[in-house]
Parts: C-alpha cells; structure tokens; sequence
C-alpha cells in the first residue's frame, strides 16, 4: 500500500513542495529513505519508530520504503519526521489516506511522540500558499509565525497522537487565529533616545541618517557612549510594515532564531556581531548556505562596534551588499540569495589608545600610530558610510541632569515624516531614500538655493572634497531639508551636513 | 665635497664610535690630535686596548684602511649626504665650542649656506596644545621672514610645527636645519616624513649618527645638545614639567645660549615646563615674535601688540548667535557639548552658525569636535 503525503523544502528563502512517498510490501522487514536524504532525514528512521511505538500505535513490521520526491533535490533537516511518521500510519491503514493526503505537514518528533518545531516555516508557508496548498498541519511552536499568512489553514499539533486524531477526525482541533493584526504600534524597545544623556550632536546625527537611511560611523573616546547610541537607533526608526515584518520574519525563520520568540519580528532588527566574525558569519554561508548578519540586520541596523578591529577582508566584503541591498551566496551544495537591506551603524576609537581629542585623558599614540590605525578601514568603505560623528565623553553635570531629553517618540514621527517625503519622491526610481540616490537622482531632485551653492562652493576649496565627498555632502543636506520640510537644499541645511565630515577634511590626520 | 684628511680621521671616528661623541672625546684626549690616534691604531699600538673596549679597537683598526673610507664616502655621495667635520668650513660655527661636538655632522639639503645665517632653535613638547602649536608655527614664520634660520628636532608636535612655520615663510632662502635623533638616510616613522622631505629641499637636515641608523630612545638627549649648541638662542614653545624639551633648555643654558620661553595658563600641563623657567629666571619670557626679535637685535620696536592677539566680537561686527558663540569659544576651547549645554541652542542652529564662523576663519575645529578661536 502507498501513502502520499505533501511537505516542504527550502533553498535559501524559496521553497518547493516534496511529496513523501511511503510504500508497505510484503518481504523482509526493513526501513529504507530514499531521494537524497541528508544525515538528520536518515536519522528520521528512528525518530519515526520510536514516536510511532510509543505513541501506542503499531508500527509494521513489513519492507517499508520512503521517498522523498523530487528524488534529485537533497532534502536538509527534520522537517519530514511527522509526514513520514503519518505516511507510515496511512501506508498500513491506522488513517484514512484520502484524509491523510489533503493536508501539508511539517514537523519533527521526540521518541515520545510529542512534535517539536522547525526553522524556516515562515518562507515555506508563504510559497505553499502560492502554490495553493494552504491546509497545513504544524507544530504548536510555529503555528503563530505560520498564521501570519491570511490564506493559510494553520492546525497546530503538540503530538503525533493528536495530529492522528485529528486526521481520523476524532479530534477537533481549532485553526490558529490570524496574527496578522497583532503588529505592535508601540514596539518595546531597551534603550531609548531619552535615556542618553549630553551627547546632541551624536543624537541629532543619529537622527539624521535614520531618516535618509544614511551609513554613520561614530568616533569617540571609550565611554562617550557610541555602543549606547548605536543600541537606540532602532528605537527613532519608523515601525514596520506588514510585508516589511514578514521579510524580516522569514530570513530569521531560516536562520532559526525566531523558535520561542512566538512568531513574528515586530521590531527592527539589531544584529551587534563581534569584530572576530568571519566572512560567512556576516555575509552568509556554510554548506547550507544560510543568511548572515548582514541579511539578519535586514530592515535594521547592523552595529559594527570596534570597526578598525575586523578583519580588512570582512569589511571589505560588506562594501557590495552595502550597494546593492542582497547578497548571493553560492555554495557547492546549495545557492542563495537573500534580501541584505540594512543601515550600517558602526563605531569605532579615534585612535589605538583611544583618547585622541579626549580632554580629560592624554593621548599616547604618535600621529603614524593613529594614521595607521585609521587606514584599516579603506577609502572605498568610507566612501560608502555618508555621516561621520565624533562624540567625546560626557561630563558629569550632564550625567547627573534630571532633565530629560527627546523621547524615541518624538523623533521617530520626525524620522517618518522625512522617509515619507522620500517614498514619495522616489516612487518612480525604484529607491526608497536619499542614501541611494546615484548622481542622476541628485541632479534630479537636488535644487540648491544660491547660498546653499555659495557654501558648498566655499567648502570644495577650504575643505578640498573630492567628488565623492561631494556626493556624500548634497545627499545628507538633502535629508536634513526633507527633516525640516524644506523643498530645495537651503544654505543651513548644507552648514550642517558639514559638521559631519570628520573623517574627510585634513585636520584629523594633521597633527 | 672633497674630504681632506683630517676630514677623513673625523669621519673614521665617527664611524668606529657610531656617533658617540663623548666616549671618542675621552679616548682622543689621550693623544694629541686625531691623525696622531690613528698612527697608534696603525701601528697596533697596544696601549689604546686600556683605553677602549676590544670591539672598539677593532673597528678602529678597520676604519684606519683607506680602503674602507673611500667606500664609505662614495656611499655617502650616492646617497646625497655629506659629511660635515669641525675641519670643515660649513660646519656650525658655534658647534666647536661646546663640550662635546660631534665630529661628524652628516647632512642632506643645502648645508653650503649654514655659516651665513643666524641659526635660532625652537623646540616644544611632542603633545603639545593647539596653542602650542599656533605659537610655533608663528614663530617659526616669522622669525624665518626676518632672516633667522630655525633650527629644530623635527619631533611632531612643536618642533615640526616650527619647521613648517619657517617653510611657508617663502621669501626666506634657507628658512630652516633640523636635527635628528636617527641617521638622516633612515625614514622617519613619526608621521613627519613629508616635513623632512621638504626641509632637504630647502634647508637641511643634519644628524651626528651615521646615515642609515634607526632612531633610539637614548640619541634624542644626545642630539638636543646640537640642537642648543649650534644656535644663538632657545625657544622654548611648550614643555610638560619633566621632558625632553626640559633637557634641551638646560643643555642651552650650561652652553651658554639664551633661553626664551613662551608663557602659558598656570593650568595647563603643557606649560609647566615653560612657567618654570621663567619663574627661575633661567628663560626670559616672549610675548611676541617682535618681542623676541628685538632680543636679537633685528629690527621691530618693543610692546607692540602681538599677531596673534584675538580680536573681540565687536570688532569683528559679528551679529546675533555668531556673537554669543564666539564670545562663548574666546573664553576658552569648548566641545560640542559643552557649547550646546551652555547656549541652549537646538543642534541644528549650532550646527550653522558654528559652520559659518569656521568659514569665516574664525574659529577652528579640533579632534574631538573641540572648537577654539583660529
């Protein structure tokens, strides 16, 4: 007798539907998987036996063979564990096949026989749906990321028993509701802008580049509080959109870090990995070739604290990502591509010792020191990070003030306001903010009043900007007049995207 | 350059000794003159092994070959250095008479000039303050307009400050001679190379050690005597309370020269040095570069307001914000911070108005986001 029962595979973000095949004979007892089984789908085999024994239900003891179609695609994981499991019930008549056959299942299994959760399930749902096999049995663990999807029928199962049950209908168990509409309007964050204290220029940059999802990199002495920033900045961005949460929600769901954080991603993502990471930790890879940092920080920001510390060949393979918004991963088993759209915040010393421009602790380093420490970090990376901000340590009566500054709140409708303009603006160009403008759209959108020409102008010869540079200056005082509501650059706007120049202009190196 | 032979005997000193002037004076004091401890090498004379260690003989007795020498110079011609000896006629005038001198100079850049001028040193802290450095680099400038050619160490900091100061002074012919701590072949790896490299095209550049050493922490006291000794007066700019610089200006004191110092706030770290000599009366205090000019007998009347004064806002008819922030930053430097804290000002207007004033020359910023009158 034959079972067909249908479940998913995934490569990077996309799926396809494999149909798990069981067939009972009659010859010596036996267990076979095929159709390209990696080591945990053969593992499977017991899993399966002992789930379905000590479920109390019998397991046959006939020649049984399982395929995995299609048969040339390698299947990765523990997803087949429940379909095979109910396959095998289905091959020997515990459950009605026709029954058995309408449904989509995933799942893994304990030896108990209760089912425990996967990864991926989000990206597999929404392909399934568009497939149109939307009836879908799943573990209880991801039924709240699987409901997100309006079409899908999600029947979350806590045990092979009871998925049986429900299939020989003598269980009713409820679809899980939609959580479509459970997106926070007030996200929890753990640091607010309010909380920090001094530190206005450092705030006031921050906001800037949130809002024309501009690079910032943040130089300051240990202790002015760069990492404390940096942590904020999720917390001034505008909240997600549905499709923006279910993007985020699926690369998580590969990367198997959305278990136990009940469904979706509700807030931007902030990825901090440590400067020892390696390129595919950042990029993604691995034989599976799973998503890395980078994509993880996708919709959010990706700190990179410690800048100069990373290896000069991570950074530099950051700097094609930064451009195009995805990464392809190609790996010999496998290929991917994932969405890699992020706001890059990172920080980094003024020099070895640190406390280059400190006021309070000398410097130690000699200028060849300094330089050679800031050449670690290339031209053409810093070329792709448009704010740079110094921040210095903060003082006392500044810490110890009662008064409190702008909330998150305050600065974010600010932020959104000035993305709004930009969505707007761009809707034709197929980019969403100023950081993305090429030289065509500065042309296009960037009118310049006279004195805001007439100070740029005086710029290119007190500050000897390159082209580049000069790129860099119009977009940001481009965001800072969409902050104000201004139609055309005005000479303020320019003055200040000025102040944010640090790592251009001459004096930081001359000593 | 031809080397006579006594040009020669100094050069064959220099190398055995690797520079080391004093224990070379202590072993030449033995002998008569320099030609004569040669005869004795010749000869194998066994008695100079009581006065120096074997190695030293040894090499002594290697640089006696003629051989040996003609090799070292054309070495020296290719690589454009020439050897300055007391013998010689270019060799620093005042040099011969401290305790001492070196026996060789070697120098890159145009030494032929060094007798015609009056050499003046100007020397300064490493880490030295923003005033430290406003200080030099005028100084510098406007000694070297009047024709005083700056001698420095060319450490970063004060002494290159003082060096470039003297550079951009372009109607001086030969504005400046630095001293240095290594041999002047090797590369300077302090961040001041391309200064260097500007100097051997418009003054030169002159060490006692040989041309390929590499700097070490014991031969910057060494060349701080030349740096005194060659020069009709010390300068000092900045100096914290135990330094080099501090070493330097005692140096030039036993040598005779006259010290200068440049007061400074009794706060700042950088000028205890400074204060401390003037409070001795070992340095005489300079309040501008008139001032001192005058002390040299060159032109200028006394009590004339320095050029670096500052100018008030009112006399700059500055307006509104610009006028509170540049009230705010002549009162002393300031961070962002501290301005946005004492003004009250949103960041964004601070922002513009800090830009203009940088613009407009005004006000200067440092690391750190310090801002400070320019």
């Amino acid at each position: 007798m034959l079972a067909r029962i249908t479940s998913y595979g995934l490569t990077g973000l996309l799926g396809y539907p494999v149909t798990v095949e069981t067939d009972i004979s009659f010859g010596f007892a036996g267990y076979e998987t095929v159709g390209l089984p990696d080591n945990a789908v053969k593992e499977s085999k017991e899993r399966v036996r002992s789930a379905i024994c000590n479920s109390g239900f019998p397991f046959p003891n006939v020649r049984l063979v399982v395929n995995l179609a299609p048969a040339d695609v390698r299947k990765e994981g523990t997803v087949y564990d429940l379909p095979i499991a109910i396959g095998i019930l289905a091959a020997s008549g515990d459950i009605d096949r026709t029954a058995a056959e309408k449904w989509l299942i995933i799942g893994e299994l304990a030896l108990d026989g209760s089912v425990r959760g996967v990864n991926g399930v989000l990206p597999m749902v929404i392909d399934a749906c568009s497939r149109g096999y939307n009836h879908i049995i799943l573990p209880k663990e991801n039924a709240e990321e699987a409901a997100f999807i309006r079409d899908a029928v999600v029947i979350p199962v806590t045990s092979l028993t009871e998925a049986v049950l429900f299939l020989r209908g003598m269980k009713i168990i409820n679809p899980q509701p939609c959580s479509q509409t459970n997106i926070d309007d007030n996200p929890n964050f753990d640091s607010d802008f309010s909380l920090i204290k001094g530190q206005q220029a450092a705030k006031r940059a921050a906001e800037v580049a949130a809002a024309g999802n501009h690079n910032i990199l943040l130089i300051g002495t240990p202790g002015s509080g760069k990492t404390m920033l940096a942590r904020s900045i999720p917390s001034i961005l505008p909240t997600l959109s549905n499709e923006e949460a279910l993007e985020i929600t699926k690369i998580h769901s590969v990367a198997g870090i959305l278990r136990g954080r009940g469904g979706i991603v509700r807030e931007r993502p902030f990825r901090a990995p440590h400067h020892s990471a390696s390129i595919p930790a950042l990029v993604g890879g691995g034989t599976k070739a799973l998503p890395g940092e980078i994509s993880l920080a996708h919709y959010g920001v990706l700190f990179l604290d410690e800048f100069p510390e990373f290896q000069k060949s991570v950074l530099e393979a950051l700097r094609q990502p930064l451009e195009d918004g995805f990464v392809s991963i190609t790996r010999a088993a496998a290929k991917a591509e994932y969405p890699a759209d992020f706001m890059l915040v990172a920080a980094m010393n003024p020099c070895p010792c640190g406390n280059f421009g400190s006021r309070i602790n000398p410097c130690r380093c000699n200028p060849s020191q300094i330089e050679r420490y800031r050449n670690r970090i290339s031209g053409p990376m810093l070329d792709r990070i448009d704010i740079h901000v110094e921040m210095t340590e903060v003082a006392y009566e500044e810490l110890a003030s009662k008064q409190a500054g702008e909330s998150s709140t305050a600065i974010r409708e600010r932020v959104s306001g000035a993305r709004c303009i930009q969505r707007e603006r761009f809707k034709n160009d197929g980019i969403m903010f100023n950081a993305q403008m090429s030289s065509k759209h500065i042309k296009k959108y960037c009118a310049l009043e006279p004195d805001a020409e007439k100070l740029i102008r005086l710029s290119f010869d007190r500050l000897r900007l390159s082209a580049r540079a000069y790129d860099r200056l119009i977009k940001v005082s481009k965001t800072i007049a969409d902050l104000a509501g201004e139609e055309k650059i005005t000479g303020a706007c320019v003055a200040e995207a000025l102040q944010y120049r640090s790592l251009d202009s001459k004096y930081w190196s001359k000593l | 350059m031809k080397y006579q032979k006594a040009d020669r005997d100094y050069i064959r000193l220099s190398i055995a000794f690797e520079g080391r002037a004093k224990q070379a004076n202590e072993l030449l004091r033995n002998f008569d003159s320099i030609s004569e401890l040669f005869e004795a090498v010749k000869s194998f004379d066994s008695n100079i092994l009581t006065m120096v260690k074997r190695e030293q003989t040894e090499k002594l007795c290697l640089t006696a070959s003629d051989a040996y020498i003609d090799d070292f110079i054309s070495e020296l011609e290719k690589n454009g250095v020439s050897a300055l000896t007391p013998n010689s006629e270019v060799y620093p005038a005042e040099l011969k008479h401290i305790a001492d001198p070196p026996f060789v100079l070697y120098a890159r850049g145009k030494c032929a000039r060094l007798q015609a001028e009056t050499p003046f040193a100007i020397i300064g802290a490493r880490r030295c303050s923003d005033y430290g450095k406003k200080v030099s680099a005028h100084m510098g400038c406007e000694l070297a307009k009047n024709g005083i050619t700056i001698v420095s160490g060319l450490a970063y900091g004060c002494d290159s400050l003082a060096a470039q100061g003297a550079l951009s002074a372009a109607e001086q012919k030969y504005p400046t001679a630095a001293i240095l701590g290594q041999g002047v072949c090797t590369a300077k790896t302090d961040g001041t190379a391309d200064i260097m490299e500007a100097i051997i095209e418009n003054g030169c550049v002159m060490s006692e050690f040989l041309p390929f050493t590499h700097a070490a922490m014991h031969f910057f006291p060494m060349r701080n005597r030349i740096i005194s000794g060659m020069s009709c007066g010390v300068l000092v700019v900045e100096a914290g309370e135990k330094s080099g610089t501090m070493i330097t200006a005692n140096c030039a004191l036993e040598q005779g020269r006259t010290v200068y110092a440049v007061p400074g706030r009794i706060t700042d770290r950088m000028s205890f040095g400074t204060n401390e000599l003037i409070r001795k009366g070992m340095a005489e205090p300079v309040f501008s570069a008139d001032d001192l000019l005058l002390h040299l007998g060159i032109g200028a009347e006394c009590g004339r307001k320095s050029k670096l004064r500052s100018r008030g806002s009112s006399e700059l008819k500055l307006t509104g914000n610009q006028k509170i922030l540049f009230d705010l930053i002549e009162l002393g430097e300031k961070n962002f911070d501290e301005i946005c804290e004492l003004t009250q000002l949103p960041v964004e207007v601070l922002n513009l108005h800090l830009t203009e004033l940088e613009f407009s020359g005004l006000i200067k910023q440092l690391p750190g986001r310090i801002y400070t009158l320019s």
